[in-house]
């Protein structure tokens, strides 16, 4: 051996012995939580994925919470509201603040013991109204406010006449009507019309201004909130790291010392730093190997019913399946949703037993319940007139069936392995449909499915309250989904829902509408989702919703007797 | 020297250029909305507005010209344009950010390929045809032959839990620099480089092994560890350079993968996430700026042909 390359491997060798032991052992009681994703940015007026979300909801808060797993709006910046009623007719929201909420001391931004007051809610209520999407997304989701949508209109026709106008941040001459500061302490809240998620929905992060101000661009970066933890580091797509705030309003909280969010691109990393213990908890399984790691990890595992609805969905805009309600009708009675998701996925999920509502949901017994049923399928299709000749397909047949074409259906390439694909496929083909797969990734996907060539495709909705009007109002009403279903009756039935005090008139109201959706039939519903993970024995109090795992309060968690 | 350096620099500005356009219409002709690639169905929960007022912000509107130019006006005037995804971050933040890290993992990778592929190389050689010589070579066969990725998880399973061997490494992470971090990655990373520098290693000593000088040197009674690195390996590591040269641009690409694998920060795993959003101005500095990289690491290889070997001379 060379000396060049004695040297190499003694300095290599070296260098391994001195890195000391493997993993030095954490005594703190920082949560070691991994993400499949890094947050594209910190900002909170422009940042509406999950990546983002899961970590900003620790940082920053609103007036008011929701909280994931009991369905109930909880006091946060606010420590109480009202709700009355104004001589117009019109919703008023009086908000009391709590007082001595602080902003957060973050390395870079010079805050001594600032204190949260109504002029703050209103000039972040202002900032999320303002139109310029580099500032804001949250606009178009904050218009039943009395006067936003006028205010937000400003910026969009200054926008429209220039688009590299430089225009304020806020307009301090324009006031919003629908936002009153009463006293440093009190902030009111009034809507054009009555919303009544508007507590879920309607509520900002509350920035600090002088962060914003002194951060620049930097405040994508950098944190600056009211939260139970503040920001620390953030190193891209390796960690970002959260503390305990120590200021924090409500005694006692957080109850651990912060939380590092460790990224991991592919869930097989993360498995192997969860059974070294590593890692506090494991969110996502690897592919094909779900069964083996519940197994291993039995006393680990936590599982409890989802809030997303795995469907497929059909082109209802135009094309021969919109025409005909039977073959979509026959095409859901052919999904064998138990053999797909209880044995060939390993339970990933429930089988979708009910409609396109998850069981939690009120109305989510629809009057039509599609079970796997050949002989009912084949019914429907005989009688509509589409008649097979022959044998079927699947025995070596020519048994198709008359009129109907090859059915071409779009799969996205992330969930193209869905064991549901092939069953559907075979049974399909029993029945003498044949089916035509298109498989493309997520850049280009969520296009094609909405033009004419897609006449069926895979998707899922990710509804983040129990509520029907998560899942109605954005892939049924007008039209919004991606199947295109536009129904008049439902829609007007979706619309009174939406401002129906009554609770049990309004749960009615969805009933009626899920009631007609289904059997029009624009979608298969395939499967409920599970929310499952595991968590070292030493965690204690995590408690995620149904709308997934990053619903946790993560500042209730205890850790104790972490090795 | 300095002139030949000179000019090849100076080539490389139409070579840009060229790359340059080629990516940037590459990059304009994927399918795709980009709105959509950032924000999936949530785009239902935006009003039409909305919409058109992100493809605004996010450039996607204007003529492929004006993109063209723009694109072209900021790379000349070293500006780096913003990130359509990650807001607050410059292909400048990405760039410094990741490709030190990279650049760490190649040369973690480049030292465990010198160290194993050299060695086994003049091993197999010196021992032609004997079991040694089969062994090595087969290893390097199986080393050559078995992707990166698959490597990567084997290596993992067996090195870093103590379920199924021994837990010497962790099974992934930067940590902050550590060494100790990088060990895993670089080897993986670098015995499939070995396994080919091994086998260009001994093909090429076995061919400078019957040379006249050698017998000379011989002759002269030097040491056989001296004839063995001044005369015979010296002379041998031509083609090796050559292969080196081309395969440390196969490390920049390789990275991908393993920095996936192993969840390492660098300049692979945002091509990627780019490329998955959409990210055109990211995309197009990150190529931009790897295609400098491979550039300098072409030039590179050829100054060294002429300190390895004094018989070569550029004018």
């Amino acid at each position: 051996m060379s000396r060049v390359s004695r040297g190499l491997c003694l300095l290599l060798a070296g260098l391994l012995a001195l890195t000391g032991s493997v993993f030095a052992q954490d005594s703190s009681s920082v949560l070691r939580y991994p993400i499949d994703s890094d947050p594209e940015q910190l900002n909170p007026f422009v940042s509406d994925t999950i990546a983002a979300g899961r970590v900003l909801r620790n940082i920053y808060e609103g007036l008011a919470r929701y909280n994931a797993e009991t369905g109930v709006v909880e006091p946060a910046i606010a420590e109480s509201w009202e709700i009355t009623t104004n001589a117009e007719g019109q919703q008023v929201y009086t908000f009391k603040l709590r007082q001595g909420v602080l902003f957060h001391e973050v390395a870079g931004v010079t805050l001594t013991d600032r204190e949260v007051t109504a002029d703050d809610i209103l000039w972040n209520y202002l900032v999320a109204l303002n139109g310029d999407d580099n500032v804001s997304l949250l606009a178009s989701g904050l218009e039943f406010i009395l006067g936003a949508a006028e205010y937000t209109a400003m910026y969009d026709t200054a926008l429209e006449a220039d688009p590299e106008a430089d225009l304020p941040l806020i307009m301090e001459d324009v006031s919003v009507p629908g936002l009153a500061v009463i006293d440093d302490y009190t902030f009111q809240i009034t809507l054009a019309q009555p919303d009544r998620l508007f507590l879920i929905n309607g509520l900002v992060s509350i920035v600090s201004p002088e962060a914003y101000a002194a951060l620049g661009d930097d405040i994508n970066n950098v944190a600056v909130g009211t939260g139970p933890y503040r920001f620390v580091e953030w190193l891209r797509d390796d960690r970002l790291t959260l503390e305990a705030n120590p200021d924090y309003y409500l005694a006692g909280l957080p109850k651990n010392d912060g939380v590092v969010f460790i990224n991991y691109p592919e869930a097989s990393t993360a498995l192997l730093d969860y059974r070294e213990n590593n890692l506090d908890f494991l969110f996502a399984f690897p592919s094909g190997q779900r069964t083996a790691v519940i197994e291993e990890f039995a006393s680990d595992f936590s599982e409890k019913p989802g809030l997303h609805l795995r469907y497929w969905g059909i082109n209802m805009n135009n094309g021969f399946l919109a025409e005909n309600k039977a073959v979509r009708q026959a095409l859901s009675y052919t999904l064998d949703r138990q053999t797909a998701w209880d044995i060939l996925a390993e339970g990933a999920r429930f089988p979708a037993s009910l409609g396109m509502l998850v069981p939690a949901m009120p109305a989510s017994t629809p009057a039509t319940i599609y079970t796997y049923d050949l002989a009912q399928a084949r019914a429907i299709l005989d009688a509509a007139g589409f008649t097979a000749t022959g044998a079927p397909i699947a025995e070596g047949g020519d048994g198709r069936r008359e009129g109907i074409p090859t059915l071409r259906v779009y799969l996205l390439e992330a969930i193209s392995t869905e064991p549901q694909i092939v069953l559907w496929q075979e049974d399909l083909a029993q029945l003498g449909i044949e089916v035509e797969f298109v498989i493309e990734d997520g850049a280009t996907y969520w296009d094609s499915i909405v033009t004419d060539e897609s006449m069926i495709f895979i998707n899922g909705w990710a509804a983040g309250i129990i509520d029907p009007s998560d899942v109605f109002d954005f892939l049924i009403l007008d039209g919004n989904g991606s199947m295109r279903y536009d129904n008049p009756v439902v829609n007007e039935l979706l619309r009174q829902a939406r401002v129906e005090a009554d609770e049990a008139a309004r749960t009615a109201l969805y009933q009626q509408a899920h009631d007609i959706i289904m059997d029009d039939a624009p979608l298969i519903a395939s499967a409920y989702s599970k929310v499952s993970w595991l968590q070292k024995p030493w965690v204690q109090d995590f408690v995620p919703g149904g709308g997934g795992t990053y619903t946790a309060p993560l500042w209730n968690v205890v850790i104790e007797g972490r090795p | 020297m300095t002139r030949y350096i000179l000019r090849r620099v100076i080539q490389m500005i139409p070579r840009l250029l060229i790359i340059y356009s080629l990516i940037f219409v590459m990059t304009y002709l994927l399918p795709g909305d980009p709105v959509r690639a950032i924000y999936g169905e949530e785009v239902n929960r935006m009003s039409p507005t909305q919409i058109e007022q992100i493809k605004e912000s996010l450039g996607v509107n204007r003529p492929f010209l004006e993109q063209y130019v723009s694109f072209i006006v900021q790379t000349l005037r070293l500006e780096f344009p913003e990130s359509r995804v990650m807001r607050g971050q410059d292909v400048g933040d990405v760039i410094g950010y990741r490709l030190p890290r990279t650049l760490q993992l190649m040369l973690g990778g480049l030292l465990v390929a010198l160290c194993i592929g050299i060695p086994a190389g003049i091993i197999a050689a010196i021992r032609q045809y004997t079991w040694l010589d089969h062994t090595l070579m087969l290893i390097a066969l199986i080393g050559v032959s078995m992707p990166v990725f698959w490597q990567a998880l084997i290596a993992q399973l067996f090195l870093t839990q103590s379920k199924y061997g021994v837990a010497l490494f962790p099974p992934g992470g930067y940590g902050d620099g550590n060494l100790h971090y990088l060990m895993l990655p670089a080897l993986v990373l670098g015995t499939h480089l070995a396994a080919s520098i091994a086998r260009i290693t001994r093909s090429t000593m076995l061919e400078v092994k019957t040379q006249d000088f050698l017998q000379t040197a011989r002759a002269k009674g030097l040491a056989p560890a001296r004839i063995l690195l001044r005369h015979h390996l010296s002379n041998a590591l031509i083609p090796v350079i050559t292969i080196l040269g081309l395969q440390i641009s196969g490390l920049l690409t390789g990275s991908v993968l393993t920095e996936s694998v192993f969840r390492w920060p660098g300049l692979g795993q945002a091509t990627v996430d780019a490329i998955n959003a959409r990210d055109v101005p990211i995309i197009m500095g990150l190529m931009v700026y790897g295609t400098i990289i491979i550039l300098v690491i072409n030039l590179i290889t050829d100054v060294l042909y002429a300190i390895v070997d004094p018989r070569i001379r550029y004018s």
